[in-house]
């Protein structure tokens, strides 16, 4: 029972895990969390010595949703070539949706980008996906993702898209403050302090 | 008289395995006094990227590393996402 409820809670989040993209990394997990969903991607788990695919195929199994951004298709500074993880996440999501067990059958994906119809000059057999546009802005992120757990899911206790907004706002000023009195490197925030961080966060505003 | 909520409260749940060394109870006493001690939840208008903790350059995460079209880079080699 409680793995079903944890499935059912469990929000598969895919994006760039690069600096540019923290503030809507940021924002996706708080609002995940907000909704009153458990945010999960692969920083969760530590690399060592665990096979990368086996580690996204476990975790895209066990989440009902799935939110996909594929806004970054640059080429890498470094290298010259673009990034393909996150087209490739996206595939294997929809492969278990396709393929998977009876209850991943029911599985629900949000495709994120940051342009309309770009992603038909680079992934156009997502046509007919349910693929959202945040131009990159905060407040279209949490608009987007905040309607879409609500319809996915069918919850009735979702918080609306001001009051998820007011309290982030609140989180992001006093993030830095809670790093400090914990003695937290808040240049080196790890996943799991930063989803503990959000959960305390929106635990004592519920309660407030 | 506490304004009531327009939908009903939502159980925010986390991973239940939460593997840091951060003491919780601390972390719960720390955002208690953080929310006591500031003006919370009452500024309004749009969210921009600068309002985000991130973006403000208040805070990183550790996994930051590789970046598109050149504008950030990171010390990091080893890229992922």
């Amino acid at each position: 029972m409680a793995k079903k409820r944890a499935y059912e809670d469990s929000v598969f989040i895919n994006c760039p895990f690069d600096p540019a993209y923290f503030p809507l990394f940021e924002v996706i997990v708080f609002t995940v969390s907000a909704c009153g969903f458990v945010p999960r991607c692969a920083k969760e788990e530590a690399d060592s010595g665990d096979v990368r695919v086996e580690k996204l195929a476990r975790l895209i199994e066990g989440c009902r949703y799935g939110v996909h951004d594929i806004s970054r298709i640059g080429l890498e500074h470094d290298s010259g070539l673009p990034r393909f993880n996150m087209p490739f996440e996206l595939g294997m999501d929809l492969g278990c949706k396709k393929f998977g067990k009876t209850r991943n059958r029911q599985k629900r994906l949000l495709v994120l980008d940051a342009e309309p119809h770009r992603y038909q000059a680079f992934l156009s057999d997502i046509a007919g996906q349910d693929i959202r546009v945040h131009r990159n802005a905060p407040d279209q992120v949490i608009g987007i993702l905040r309607d879409w757990l609500r319809t996915a899911s069918t919850r009735e206790n979702i918080p609306g898209e001001l009051v998820i907004r007011r309290r982030f706002q609140a989180f992001a000023q006093a993030l830095p403050k809670i790093c400090e009195a914990l003695g937290v490197d808040r240049g080196n925030l790890n996943y799991l302090d930063y989803v503990a961080f959000v959960v305390n966060w929106l635990k004592a505003a519920e309660a407030e | 008289m506490k304004k009531k909520p327009a939908t009903n409260p939502v159980v925010i749940k986390s991973l239940g395995k939460y593997s840091g060394n951060i003491d919780t109870a601390k972390l719960r006493a720390v955002i208690r006094e953080i929310r006591a001690s500031s003006p919370l939840e009452k500024k309004s208008g749009p969210l921009r990227i600068e309002d985000t903790a991130s973006g403000s350059g208040h805070i990183g995460f550790a996994f930051g590393e590789s970046k598109a079209h050149g504008k950030t880079k990171s010390s990091r080699k080893r890229s992922v996402g």
